[in-house]
């Protein structure tokens, strides 16, 4: 934790409540950039020790969410059937070619604007169930060819959903706490940030700071996760379950029946109780009087073209020209090590873009940049120009704060905050005293944009005594082009930097692997 | 019977190690640990509602997992341990000291001991007849003054021969699914911690019975976990366990160090026990929600008390020794009262200007 | 004068030279040098460069900072009377007439040439003639995918690195390809190594030129190859003159008959603060002005000289830290002393370091705490002395400290090596009596 951090966990604590994350808003939420059928809410709990669901609970946020179960979780078929009943809903909602019209329609050449779907979770085991979906059906063989192939559906939407979900700044797979441990500063410890519940009750109960923390005290001693009470396990359920079994066993329908709709009454309440918290949690953000930041709008563009590229496309078989051919990733890892290698560079690239796009707009996150030493904000003291032929270099000298922290270096480029289309480039760094921190820097683009009165040319020696916030610009172009090169083998040295790998981790089991024919056919 | 499987239950030393080294410096656990008086019981004495617990489906699970694994003579087992390398093409034959009340051939851990010594003596001596599995094979750590011996069920040895003398390889088996690189981290330091003792209190075995120039104890074990979707086991090789064995004999010592500085317990009644543990100074910090019933009630005392720690623990030592209370009154504006508070105050006051909060 | 030992280092380092140079000259397709620290690693792919040059080969070099291809280019025009063409990213900052500067791919000649480029701006060019071998330099803070772009510049690899220092940072979340066999992250040797290609050329340096004798048993157990010093024991020393008056003192005092010694502060019952330790900020300027006032003379390989500021330098492993010792450092100082972080003094040295222990402060450490990299470099940055300045728990919490092995799946246990190596580095200091109680 850094002392900022703890400043501000301080004031919320000193508050008795949460306080806001951030001027802006860096999610976008029902009503805002999306609408509400443009998300989906799931919740899943499931036995102990297994890892396949017991149950799901989805809907779009603010109806009642659809419920299913199966009374006995070890029985895989039971699970399989009652995993394609949701299949269909997912994919429609993905827009999967075969669920969605809208979805049909694209081709290699046009890719039609489409609003972006997001699926929220309660919270992050709820983001491992669609790993282990994606694991469990990823190549099953269980049942008709025609469900095996919605379930293998299904398991490549999880897996990508899964995948998405850890790509930086992307707006696809909302985690309901990581979303609001990023938008609010609770008065607690991170652990305890885990727990939906416990966030959901501080944020929205009212009163004094005693009424949040009972109530949330309270909240936390409901299970959230997929996991069960193990309490609530043992005592009632296990018995049903068994009862269930023997039921199954003697073939007696009517206990059959009864004993399911008992387990389903009681598993309906855990899982409705985590769907409607993820509402909540959605209800709240929407009632925050923060704006936007005007940075998602772009994160959104991102994750709509990661969402083409990375699931739609691949659904559709379409090479594309960027991203590699259209082969689908294991759930487990990249063996192919180009394939690795353009994944690491695209996330590479997402993590600039997630960081350097969002801070034009949000004054609190500028703030703790150059509090960490990674933006400038001072004073221009000097305007230059020193002319090579037909063109004209402009220099800036900056003045700043010579106590805070520095990180940045000669060569490092900056733009003005709410302005990255003009670029600057430190070409030198100078103590001057203890106070003062002196920069110099070369304006290597938009030189001459003139939009007044916000932005005058640089040369303009009307800047002088201006105070200029300079940040890092985007640079997630360079990740970007190399998430490309490197899927050219056609060069010298492919025999070693693109050779197949021998020795450990080079063997997947079937059932989970990638085809690497998919992929050498490039 | 009963009796002897209480016990066998008492001996259970390797869980009370892990459960102190979760949180050492707090004198409660370390009572807890060394005495066997299990937190839930001090949670009901003191009128609470105990919350951690284990799902029955959980245990049946891993039962389930242990039978599918060494059923037929391990022959699933040794089948994935040969495809991963650990054992040669050609290897069979399984040793099951496992209880008979887990499906195993021994009745007590006693006896289990014994065969498990035998066994690694016949080793040694003509390793082409050893059976390329031990299941359950027991071993101990001895106790202290206040600690009794540990006595340790190894999930799974693989034994073959090695250049000149036989090799031993720990294996913990665990229904943890398998995610590659998504795998829950804290199982598996769970895992690993676990294989490491066991791999110290081999060491110890084997030393005691004269053994140490004749077989080689891998520094490396394998994890035995389950994969999402499949029956299959996922073996992987290779795993690190030479730090996890040094943890294991330091925490072993500083464990017996610590039982050794404990007040004695007047008598050894359940309520004297329980109150040894409810009296005992705490030490609350967030990682004890993780696995001790009493964490609420400890953070409900650290939070009347003004502890940092109910905000996380390097709340601590940002605040130094002023406490929460103090340092909300500084920020509505009281005076500082010490050059402690005063630089408190400073920092907090940067921070905020820094981060455009002033 | 060289000793039997000089000569046997020298012997042998000439030996791996020839046999890496004829490798290069023969066509040699691959070869991997581990070097410690201070070793000449980068004057051996200096050396070979030249060879490579002189026998009319078109010869690349990969560095992976700007800093270190300026730097290399200025060592081969000084050094080697080899002429480079520097190619940049952007010729503004560069200014050099020894050499030529380019930013255009198709301005780089066809013939035999050397041109020097980061890894970065070789991994993004288009429309690249191929070279005739491609030199690395610190090669395992490359990463495997960075690797990747460089096959486009040649089919003939040099990597030359040190495996004890910083691994290459990385800001996202890799959990995905742990378990892929070239995982994108990892440095690129290490893949290499561990699936070797029967013509590899594998070598080792045998012996660090820069570190005092002593200082290599302290360093030691981050590698996993041996080496020696050149230096003999007791030759590079830091001798202070006058009478010590306190711990500080006593602390330089001991660098005439050891180079590494450490300074402490008792640790705060409540625990040291959060990130910015101004005790100890301010101890680590003290130990600097010490130096100077008490007219230090240093033994750095070439002979006793007084010490000048400019020959002291400290490092702490976080910013917030460093920023603390500036600001107590005059600004005369501040203009001489160079302060900075672990990962932007790899690759310099100095006669005298001083660095705030990485551990100080740290009452539970984590993973990335008890990494080893930024340790090792602090500890292999100086000529003759080293003073290490920290809280006095250091010993305590690495004592009581039980790791947990939180790694994916199939890696190794680096919170445990860290764990153990952190011991063995403070242990080797309590063994040889040089750990001395400081004052502000």
């Amino acid at each position: 934790m850094t002392s900022e951090q703890a400043v501000r966990r301080l004031l919320a604590f000193s508050a008795g409540k949460p306080l806001p994350h951030g001027t802006t808003l860096r999610v976008p939420t029902p009503n805002r950039s999306l609408g509400p059928k443009d998300v989906l809410v799931v919740a899943f709990v499931r036995m102990g020790g297994e890892s396949s669901p017991w149950g799901i609970a989805f809907g779009q946020p603010g109806r009642t969410p659809k419920v299913l179960t199966v009374p006995e979780a070890r029985t895989r078929d039971d699970v399989a059937d009652m995993i394609a009943s949701f299949a269909p809903v997912l994919l429609t909602h993905l827009r999967h070619p075969k669920f969605d019209s809208a979805g049909a329609v694209i081709t290699e050449e046009k890719r039609p604007d489409m609003p972006l779907r997001q699926l929220w979770l309660p919270n992050r085991s709820h983001l491992d169930m669609l790993h282990y979906l994606a694991y469990t059906y990823h190549r099953t063989r269980y049942g008709t060819p025609e469900r095996q192939e919605l379930l293998q559906s299904l398991a490549r939407a999880c897996g990508w959903l899964f995948r998405e979900a850890h790509r930086p700044g992307q707006m696809v797979t909302m985690i309901a706490t990581d979303v609001l441990s990023e938008a609010y500063t609770f008065p607690t410890d991170d652990i305890r940030q885990g727990h939906l519940g416990f966030l959901v009750a501080w944020l929205t109960t009212r009163g004094r700071q005693a009424v949040r923390v009972k109530a949330a005290d309270k909240a936390e001693g409901l299970s959230m996760s997929t996991n069960l009470d193990p309490i609530f396990e043992n005592t009632g359920l296990a018995k049903a379950v068994d009862a269930f079994n023997e039921a199954r066993s003697n073939e007696d329908v009517e206990s059959i029946k009864r004993w399911t709709q008992r387990i389903h009454k009681s598993l309906n309440g855990e899982l409705k109780r985590r769907w409607e918290l993820t509402d909540s949690a959605i209800t709240a953000l929407e009632h925050d009087r923060r704006r936007e930041n005007y940075g998602v709008k772009r994160l959104i563009k991102a994750s709509q073209d990661e969402y083409y590229r990375q699931y739609l496309r691949i659904e559709h078989k379409f090479e594309d020209i960027e991203d590699g051919p259209p082969f689908t990733p294991s759930p487990e890892t990249d063996r192919h090590p180009a394939a690795a290698g353009s994944r690491y560079y695209v996330h590479l690239s997402s993590d600039e873009l997630q960081n350097q796009l969002l801070v034009h707009d949000d004054p609190e996150m500028q703030a703790e940049l150059i509090a960490t030493g990674k933006a400038l904000d001072g004073e221009i003291v000097d305007v230059s120009t020193r002319t090579e032929g037909r063109k004209e270099h402009v220099f800036w000298k900056i003045h700043t704060n010579g106590h805070l922290p520095l990180r940045l270096r000669e060569g490092a480029l900056l733009c003005p905050v709410g302005n990255e289309r003009r670029q600057g480039e430190i070409l030198q760094i100078d103590q001057l005293n203890a106070q003062t921190n002196r920069f110099v820097l070369q304006i290597i683009k938009g030189k001459t944009l003139h939009e007044p009165p916000k932005l005058i040319r640089a040369n303009d020696r009307a800047l002088l005594g201006s105070r200029v916030i300079l940040v890092p610009p985007p640079m997630d172009g360079i990740a970007r082009r190399k998430s490309r090169s490197i899927w050219n083998r056609k060069v010298p040295g492919s025999w070693l930097t693109h050779s197949t790998p021998r020795g450990p981790n080079t063997s997947l089991p079937d059932a989970i692997s990638e085809d690497f024919n998919e992929i050498k056919s490039r | 019977m009963v009796k002897r499987q209480k016990d066998e239950a008492r001996r259970d030393t390797r869980r009370r190690f892990e459960q102190w080294v979760q949180n050492p410096r707090c004198e409660a656990n370390t009572v807890s640990a060394v005495h066997g008086i299990q937190m839930a019981a001090v949670v009901k004495h003191e009128g609470g509602r105990p919350t951690m617990g284990q799902s029955q489906f959980a245990i049946a699970r891993g039962h389930q997992f242990e039978r599918t694994l060494f059923k037929r003579d391990a022959t699933v087992l040794i089948n994935a341990l040969i495809k991963s390398g650990i054992l040669p093409t050609g290897s069979s034959g399984l040793a099951d000291y496992r209880l008979r009340i887990h499906g195993g051939r021994c009745k007590t851990l006693d006896e289990a001991r014994t065969q498990t010594a035998s066994l690694l003596k016949s080793a040694v001596e003509n390793i082409a007849r050893t059976p390329a599995v031990i299941a359950g094979a027991t071993v101990s750590i001895p106790g202290g003054v206040m600690l009794p011996e540990a006595l340790l069920v190894i999930d799974a040895i693989a034994i073959r021969p090695g250049a000149d003398k036989p090799e031993l390889i720990v294996g913990e088996i665990k229904t943890y699914p398998d995610r590659g690189g998504h795998t829950d981290t804290r199982q598996l330091s769970t895992a690993r911690a676990q294989a490491g003792v066991y791999v110290h209190a081999l060491q110890l075995v084997v030393k005691d019975l004269e053994l140490t120039e004749a077989v080689a104890i891998q520094q490396k074990g394998f994890l035995v976990l389950s994969r999402p979707g499949s029956n299959q086991p996922s073996i992987r090789a290779g795993e690190d366990l030479h730090y996890q064995t040094e943890r294991a004999r330091t925490g072993f010592q500083l464990l017996r160090d610590a039982a050794e500085k404990l007040p004695q317990i007047k008598d050894q009644s359940a309520e004297s026990s329980l109150e040894a543990v409810c009296k005992a100074e705490v030490f609350y910090q967030e990682t004890c929600l993780s696995f001790c019933d009493r964490a609420s009630v400890c953070r409900q005392r650290s939070t009347e008390n003004g502890e940092g720690s109910v905000l996380g623990n390097d709340m601590v030592r940002f605040l130094g020794a002023t406490s929460l209370h103090r340092a909300v009154q500084l920020l509505d504006g009281a005076t500082p009262t010490s050059e402690t508070e005063r630089d408190l105050l400073r920092r907090i006051t940067d921070a905020r200007q820094r981060i455009g909060l002033s | 004068m060289p000793t039997k030992i000089h000569r046997q280092l020298e012997t042998y380092i000439s030996q791996r030279t020839s046999e890496l140079i004829d490798y290069v000259l023969e066509g040699g397709r691959l070869a991997v040098v581990k070097a410690p620290p201070g070793s000449g690693k980068t004057y051996l792919l200096m050396q070979c460069v030249k060879a490579a040059r002189k026998a009319n080969q078109r010869v690349a070099i990969a560095t992976q900072t700007r800093a270190q291809s300026d730097d290399i280019c200025r060592r081969l025009v000084s050094e080697f009377k080899v002429t480079p063409i520097r190619f940049a990213a952007n010729s503004a900052t560069l200014n050099d007439s020894n050499f030529q500067i380019t930013t255009n791919a198709k301005d780089l000649p066809s013939g035999p040439c050397v041109v020097v480029a980061t890894s970065a701006k070789w991994g993004l060019v288009s429309h690249l003639s191929e070279f005739d071998v491609l030199f690395v330099d610190e090669a395992w803070q490359l990463a495997w995918a960075d690797f990747m772009l460089l096959g486009q510049v040649s089919d003939r690899f040099i990597l030359i690195g040190d495996p004890g220092q910083i691994p290459p940072v990385v800001s996202i979340d890799t959990s995905r390809w742990e378990t892929s066999p070239r995982a994108p992250h990892h440095p690129a040797p290490e893949h290499i190594l561990r699936e070797p290609p029967r013509d590899l050329l594998s070598l080792d340096l045998p012996a660090t030129r820069r570190l005092p004798a002593d200082t290599v048993d302290f360093i030691k157990p981050f590698y996993n190859f041996p080496f020696k010093a050149f230096a003999q024991p007791g030759e590079r020393i830091v001798e202070v003159q006058g009478k010590p008056r306190d711990g500080i003192d006593t602390a330089l005092d001991c660098l005439a008959n050891g180079s590494v010694v450490a300074l402490t502060l008792p640790t705060p019952p409540e625990g040291p603060p959060l990130e910015d330790d101004a005790e100890i900020a301010q101890l680590a300027v003290n130990v600097a002005k010490r130096l100077v006032h008490r007219d230090a003379k240093v033994n750095a390989g070439s002979g006793i000289q007084n010490i000048q500021p400019s020959d002291i330098g400290l490092c702490a492993t976080h910013r917030v830290m460093n920023t603390a010792i500036e600001l107590r450092l005059t600004q005369k100082l501040r203009r001489q002393m160079r302060v900075d972080t672990p990962e932007r003094w790899q690759g310099l040295q100095l006669p005298v370091m001083i660095a705030v222990h990485p551990l100080s402060g740290v009452v539970h450490p984590s993973d990335f705490d008890l990494q080893t990299g930024r340790l090792c470099v602090m500890a292999s940055r100086h000529q003759a002395g080293l003073i290490i300045v920290t809280r006095d728990h250091i010993g305590d919490t690495l004592d009581t400290h039980l790791p947990l092995a939180e790694q994916p799946i199939g890696r190794p246990d680096i919170s445990g090596q860290g764990h153990y190596q952190n011991t063995q580095f403070w242990n080797q200091l309590l063994k040889l009596d040089r750990v001395v109680v400081g004052a502000t």
